[in-house]
């Protein structure tokens, strides 16, 4: 028997596997039979057992070279390091739904058995909505996109076509499984919610359970996101790292609901409030995950990573999105009354006020980013202009008078999504610093005075040493100019929170000092084990101001692009970069012209070598690789790539940046990663999270 | 105690004023008009003075570099038929080819013969693609940002 039926035999036991789970779990649960349940748990142990089967059968093919199999030779080639043979397995659509229904499989397999005892009533309901999710993803497989599907020639492929040399790089190596861990993980939350509603057991219990995989998901899809961005800097050379890319937003959207939750959860465990939200949450990190598969496998929108174009995913994807909203919406009204609030919000200086308006402006972020992102694919419609310029071109008008109708398809770019999410990113930072100075319930006047007086000086001290150092605020002829109003109040508001955190640890450690006798570090590391969530949580915020500090460095970011050539010399600011030649070597995979620069600084002296390159893979040798080459400092990145080149006369076109404070960006991932860990390792009994 | 009516007016007031206030100061530089080649060549009086993305197909043999001081571009782009000249002045994406399909950001000329751009987009070699069914440009890789 060849791999290729081998494969697609384990595919069909798999889907018939899910179906019989689904089955048994729901008359489990209608008959409340504990031997029904039994079987379905069994089920959903079993589907994990064959999904890894059926992986490592591709695994063995892409080892073995069987390109008999399209998907193996399509992505695979002799040549490949073993390593990226491995990764070739979710590298394309239908080797990437596998690895969906692995992961996914694997998840709900853990998922039931931690909490097995811990919630009976709702373990076959959560088994039925995940025997289902598994099943909708191996129907895909076998009906539409079999990663075993064998070539229908007589003679097949000797060789494989190779993954692509753009992408044999480590970050985007572990960038897709990393966003489909995080993904895929929220379907076990997506499941309790819904057994929750269900068997109307809405109380704060199965939150409890499922806090901890929304921090999971939401620490991968955070790794995800940023090795992605990290993979975009250091691989196409265009200085940037995010470009709001359909695709890019795909892993935003979940992680956007996934940290309202993590946030409005704090506020029904400590206030009862917010029940329907997080179960309105908890449903749309889901949505949110399918819609952005949606997005990224059905070539609905277009966009640098989308896997091409397929109707049948479209509307598969479609209609598990309608269903999950249909069947959660009708469930949230029917457990409506069990529901309410056990208090309500009485001033709008609070905590959970400061929480309410965190919550909204992420659920708001998730939704307009998601509207935005599919608004182009809709004005190809005729019917969606004319609803548009009837409906709702009025209403822009209002704010707008200049707004212009649509008249045919257009395109969203990057500064329309700056535009609009750089305040809503200014006004979270804000209230990142705002919760730990309100109270729960209602803060006094003297208490707001008190708490606020430290961060605004340093936010204030902020904003003026930008002002002044970087300069973003110069005296021109008309008075003072300012060079960025939007990176000015992004310092300040760094400053703002920063002060807001160190204030806690501070207030922590003297509390703990005065109790016993400890040093500051010994106080401080009992304070991270004691309250590791709300201290875990504190980290996890300063990371998050270190990469908006980060962020703010792109208000003064330079970018030069001019043609050089040997022994010239060109200004970027307060470098000075040499063109000293280029050098043409070449290796077994390919041809390479790479260009020596160096890094002057104002007094001539050398501080680094910059060594952009053009790279001619001959397995791809109409499609030369930029290789972008940088010096990095903790004030910014001096950035380097070649547009093109000429050996023999040595002319060279050169893009140069200035990055300033770009890695602070990821230094601040970093500390937000350390944060997330200790948030994940909470538990039961712990202090209350980050407030 | 729960929040007065007054409060949650002001609130709701505080959100649309802020909504507004972004609409407003909005430049409406983010969003562009998507044509294909044949659109600009029927009517181009349409599109003069406009920044446009235009959508097309490199012809082959088409592609001719200037290696002076600014290696700005010249080719022309065809859809159904139709073909539109190009010069483009910034760096291409890896992925530019002739034969290949881009997305062009820029103006058409004084003459409404040539279409003047600096930003691009080519259809991206991703492993995700299956190369048989793509279609329409469904994939790009930006040239800039």
């Amino acid at each position: 028997m060849t791999i290729s039926t081998l494969g697609t035999i384990a595919i069909l036991i798999l889907f018939l596997m899910t179906l019989v789970t689904t089955v048994l779990a729901i008359l489990g649960a209608a008959r409340h039979s504990e031997r029904l349940t039994e079987g379905a748990v069994q089920g959903i142990h079993g589907t994990f057992a064959v999904a890894a089967f059926a992986s490592m059968l591709l695994e063995y093919a892409f080892l073995a070279g069987d390109y008999t199999i399209q998907y193996v030779q399509q992505n695979g080639h002799p040549e490949m390091p073993v390593f990226y043979k491995l990764t070739a397995f979710w590298g394309s659509l239908d080797g990437s739904l596998l690895f969906w229904v692995l992961l996914l499989s694997l998840f709900s397999s853990l998922a039931i058995r931690a909490n097995r005892q811990r919630h009976r009533v709702l373990i076959p309901h959560a088994v039925a909505v995940l025997a289902i999710v598994i099943g909708f993803f191996t129907a895909l497989i076998l009906f539409l996109k079999n990663p075993f599907s064998p070539y229908l020639l007589p003679t097949a492929p000797m060789q494989g076509k190779g993954m692509n040399p753009l992408l044999q790089n480590p970050y985007m190596i572990f960038h897709p499984p990393s966003l489909y861990l995080g993904m895929v993980s929220l379907a076990v939350p997506f499941a309790f919610g819904m057994a929750a509603m269900i068997t109307g057991q809405v109380d704060s219990a199965w939150q409890a359970s499922v806090r901890r995989w929304v921090l999971f998901s939401w620490l991968f899809l955070s790794i995800g996101l940023v090795l992605g961005g990290l993979w975009a800097y250091e691989e196409l050379g265009w200085g940037g790292y995010w470009a709001w890319d359909p695709v890019e937003n795909a892993g935003l959207l979940p992680w956007l609901m996934c940290t309202a939750f993590l946030h409005s959860v704090m506020v029904q465990e400590r206030r009862g409030m917010l029940k329907v939200w997080n179960l309105v949450l908890v449903v749309m990190s889901f949505f949110m995950t399918i819609y952005g598969t949606f997005l990224t496998r059905s070539g609905v929108v277009q966009s640098v990573h989308a896997f091409g174009e397929s109707p049948e995913l479209a509307w598969s994807f479609g209609g598990l999105m309608i269903a999950t909203l249909v069947v959660s919406g009708g469930l949230l009204i029917w457990r409506w009354p069990l529901l309410r609030a056990r208090n309500e919000l009485e001033s709008v200086m609070s905590r959970e006020f400061a929480f309410l308006l965190n919550n909204w402006l992420f659920f708001g972020s998730s939704v307009f980013i998601a509207l935005v992102v599919i608004f182009p694919t809709l004005t190809d419609m005729e019917g969606f202009r004319s609803f548009y310029n009837a409906a709702l071109l009025p209403v822009v008008q209002l704010f707008s008078a200049e707004a212009p109708p649509l008249t045919g398809r257009i395109t969203i770019g990057p500064s329309f999504y700056n535009h609009y999410m750089s305040p809503v990113g200014l006004a979270l930072l804000f209230l990142t610093g705002v919760g730990p100075l309100v109270a729960w319930r209602k803060t006094t006047g003297s208490s707001l005075v008190k708490q606020f007086l430290g961060p605004l000086v340093a936010g204030l001290t902020a904003m003026l040493s930008a002002a002044v150092i970087v300069p973003l605020v110069r005296s021109g002829a008309s008075g003072l100019e300012f060079m960025s109003v939007g990176g000015l109040l992004c310092f300040g508001l760094c400053g703002f929170t920063f002060w807001t955190i160190a204030q806690e640890y501070i207030r922590g450690v003297r509390v703990r000092r005065k109790h016993r006798p400890q040093s500051v570090l010994e106080a401080l590391i009992g304070l991270m084990v004691k309250a590791r969530r709300r201290y875990g949580g504190y980290v996890v915020h300063l990371g998050i101001v270190l990469m908006f500090f980060g962020f703010a460095g792109n208000s003064y970011k330079l970018e030069r692009k001019l043609v050089m050539h040997p022994g010239e010399t060109v200004e970027l600011g307060d470098y000075r970069i040499r063109h000293d030649g280029i050098l043409a070597t070449q290796d077994w995979q390919k041809d390479m012209l790479t260009v020596q620069l160096t890094v002057l600084d104002d007094d001539g002296n050398e501080l680094s070598d910059l060594r952009p390159a053009k790279w001619w893979y001959y397995q791809l040798k109409d499609q030369p690789t930029t290789e972008a080459s940088r010096y990095m400092a903790l004030e910014g990145d001096v950035y380097s790539s070649i547009a093109d080149v000429q050996l023999s006369t040595g002319w060279t076109r050169v893009n140069l940046y200035y990055n300033p404070l770009v890695n602070w960006v990821w230094l601040g991932f970093a500390v937000m990663l350390a944060g997330g860990i200790i948030c994940i390792g909470t538990r039961k009994g712990d202090a209350e999270g980050v407030s | 105690m729960a929040l007065g009516t007054g409060t949650k007016i002001g609130l709701t007031l505080v959100v649309a004023g802020a909504i507004g206030v972004m609409v407003a100061l909005d430049p409406g530089e983010g969003v562009l008009e998507y044509v294909y080649v044949e659109k600009v060549t029927a009517d181009p009086g349409r599109f003069a003075d406009r920044t446009i993305k235009v959508h097309g197909t490199v012809v082959e043999g088409s592609v001719k570099q200037r290696k002076g001081t600014t290696g700005d571009y010249r080719f022309v782009v065809e859809h159904e038929g139709e073909r539109l000249a190009v010069h483009y002045t910034d760096i291409p994406p890896d992925t530019f080819q002739e034969g290949g399909e881009v997305i062009l950001t820029g103006r058409l000329n004084a003459a409404g013969d040539t279409f003047e751009s600096e930003d691009m987009s080519a259809k991206c070699p991703s492993k995700y693609e299956n190369e048989t069914k793509v279609a329409g440009g469904a994939a790009q890789v930006p040239a800039k940002t």
